[in-house]
């Protein structure tokens, strides 16, 4: 079987060098579902006979010159909240009806069809791209690749796991909370969360309208690009996505002049794992020894703009749930009900004036970013979660608990764009990841940034030892 | 607040919202529910917010654009 290249950079180099086939990596990519996907819960739906196809159709456009850029020939994964004709969409539920977007694409997905994208199938999320994983319902529990005992992440984390587990290069997500960032977090790959507006989210069920952001998982900020590249840019459907143009940018070269602002407040709680402080900091020091100026900061804001995106979250939501949760309450997850009903405890008075302080954040934000070009700071201060404590007995969730060490939401609520990336491992050996948070609609600093990080580290390649994960099933 | 005082609170807004939460999932509602209003409270409290404008959008004559068209 031929093996998958490591990156989709590299898968979309081979095949303009013509040492391997569209039709060869999407056979490596089925391959690696066959062996792990039971197991680790990646796919909702396969679409292996329309895959094989898409693949043969672009050897054949590759072959005749007809190039459709980077993602051309390329197994790709799509999260199953995200509309795409092939098949109808669940968002792992019982609830949403099937015949929502049913023989329909969502934007996003209809350009990467254009892009010449092979999309093996619909990837697995926590129920409507929140709550968390239940047993109880009759869908596959999504499962870490480095440890099938923890959880990938969510609520994009087929798409975190596929990547990982080399079933598809490159794959969609979306971040209302942090479910773009907190996968790539825990499976050990770089995922973008862009800003908010940048990318139509249009044809994807909604969970919070105005902190909804779609983008990409990938092994590198490289792919990433390639991948944003493709999808961002207006559409009429949605009236939050702006025409501010975006190409994928020059990543070469080091970081002279660049300006990084290191957040340590809020990040190092006393349950941190042991190794985040000395992984976090021998990634500072490469940023700094790539030409960085660094310099510590706090960011504004911080306790008011998580509060800010769970009242937000919670009432967007519940606009859109009401109706199906007061009905069939128990077809619910647990989890998901609990989230949802964060929505009725708060007024509609907390919900404006949640909006009220955004607004004052990003305004003290941007004064912070004309110090800096880059925040960084950790992506969560653990490796991935056993199963066992993240729901209580009685299907309860802890967010409060659970945001004290995953370090996601406050970007949401500013709506600036970040890069997850893989920074090293705990002693267990469960990824540790670092943000880099740069200006709205300056994704092309971001990845420039991860991408020297990565052209000088090798954390991003690392990958799970799938036969042992596939032995463990 | 006490555990009784969040619990007739959590019970009557999800009633009012016609959820129907079985008693351990209030329960378990109105054990997070104190440190919930605080957090919402606190947004209350924030000078530079007094006379801000909510990150709201309205746009007048606006229409409904299929996006699958």
């Amino acid at each position: 079987m031929t093996e998958m290249p490591s990156t989709l950079t590299d898968a979309a180099a081979a095949l303009r060098a013509g040492t391997v086939t569209s039709a060869q990596l999407t056979e490596a990519a089925i391959g690696r579902a066959d062996l792990a996907d039971a197991e680790v819960g990646t796919y909702l739906a396969r679409f292996d006979d329309y895959a094989r196809a898409r693949a043969a159709q672009a050897d054949a456009e590759l072959a005749r010159g007809e190039d459709r850029g980077p993602l051309h020939g390329i197994p790709f994964g799509v999260k199953d909240i995200l509309a795409m004709a092939e098949g109808p969409t669940t968002a792992q539920s019982l609830i949403l009806d099937r015949a929502w977007g049913a023989g329909k694409d969502a934007p996003v997905v209809a350009r990467l069809k254009a892009a010449g994208a092979v999309i093996t199938g619909k990837t697995t999320t926590m129920e409507f791209a929140c709550g968390m994983p239940d047993e109880t319902k009759p869908f596959p529990i999504p499962r870490n690749p480095w440890d099938t005992a923890t959880w990938p992440g969510g609520s994009s984390s087929g798409t975190g796991s596929g990547v990982a587990a080399g079933m598809f290069l490159a794959g969609l997500g979306t971040d209302t909370a942090g479910s773009i960032r907190i996968p790539a977090a825990f499976c050990g790959v770089s995922g973008l969360m862009p800003t908010f507006g940048r990318v139509p989210k249009s044809g994807c069920v909604p969970l919070g309208y105005s902190l909804d952001h779609i983008g990409p998982l990938a092994r590198s900020a490289e792919d990433c690009a390639a991948v944003l590249a493709t999808i961002a840019g207006p559409h009429g459907s949605d009236p939050d996505c702006v025409d501010a143009p975006f190409a994928a940018p020059e990543l070469g070269g080091d970081l002279t002049g660049l300006r990084i602002g290191v957040v340590r407040e809020h990040h190092f709680p006393a349950d941190a794992d042991p190794a985040l402080a000395g992984v976090f900091d021998a990634a500072i020091a490469e940023l700094g020894a790539q030409g960085a100026e660094v310099v510590e900061v706090s960011l504004p804001y911080w306790t008011e703009m998580v509060t800010a995106d769970m009242v937000t979250m919670g009432c967007e939501a519940l606009a859109y749930h009401r109706t199906d949760l007061a009905g069939r309450w128990d077809d619910y997850f647990v989890a998901t009900r609990a989230m949802l009903a964060l929505g009725a405890t708060a007024s509609g008075a907390d919900y404006v004036q949640a909006q009220r302080v955004r607004r004052v954040a990003q305004d003290a934000l941007a004064r912070l970013y004309e110090t800096v070009d880059v925040v960084v700071s950790p992506t969560a201060a653990v490796g991935a979660p056993a199963f066992e404590t993240l729901v209580g007995a009685d299907g309860s969730v802890d967010i409060g608990g659970l945001f004290s060490v995953i370090f996601t939401p406050y970007w949401d609520s500013v709506g600036n764009p970040v890069l997850a990336l893989p920074m090293g491992f705990t002693a267990a050996g469960l990824p540790l990841s670092m943000q880099l948070a740069g200006r709205p609609f300056e994704e092309a600093t971001v990845l420039r940034t991860g991408a020297a990080f990565q052209r000088a580290t090798e954390w991003h390649l690392r990958a799970p030892d799938l036969a042992a994960t596939a032995v463990a099933a | 607040m006490s555990e009784v005082e969040s619990t007739v609170v959590v019970r009557t807004l999800l009633t009012a919202a016609g959820l129907p939460a079985s008693e351990s999932e209030v329960a378990a509602y109105a054990a997070g529910y104190p440190a919930q209003r605080s957090g919402l409270d606190a947004l209350y409290e924030l000078p530079a917010a007094r006379y801000a404008d909510p990150a709201l959008r309205f746009r007048a004559g606006a229409t409904i654009e299929d996006w699958a068209s």
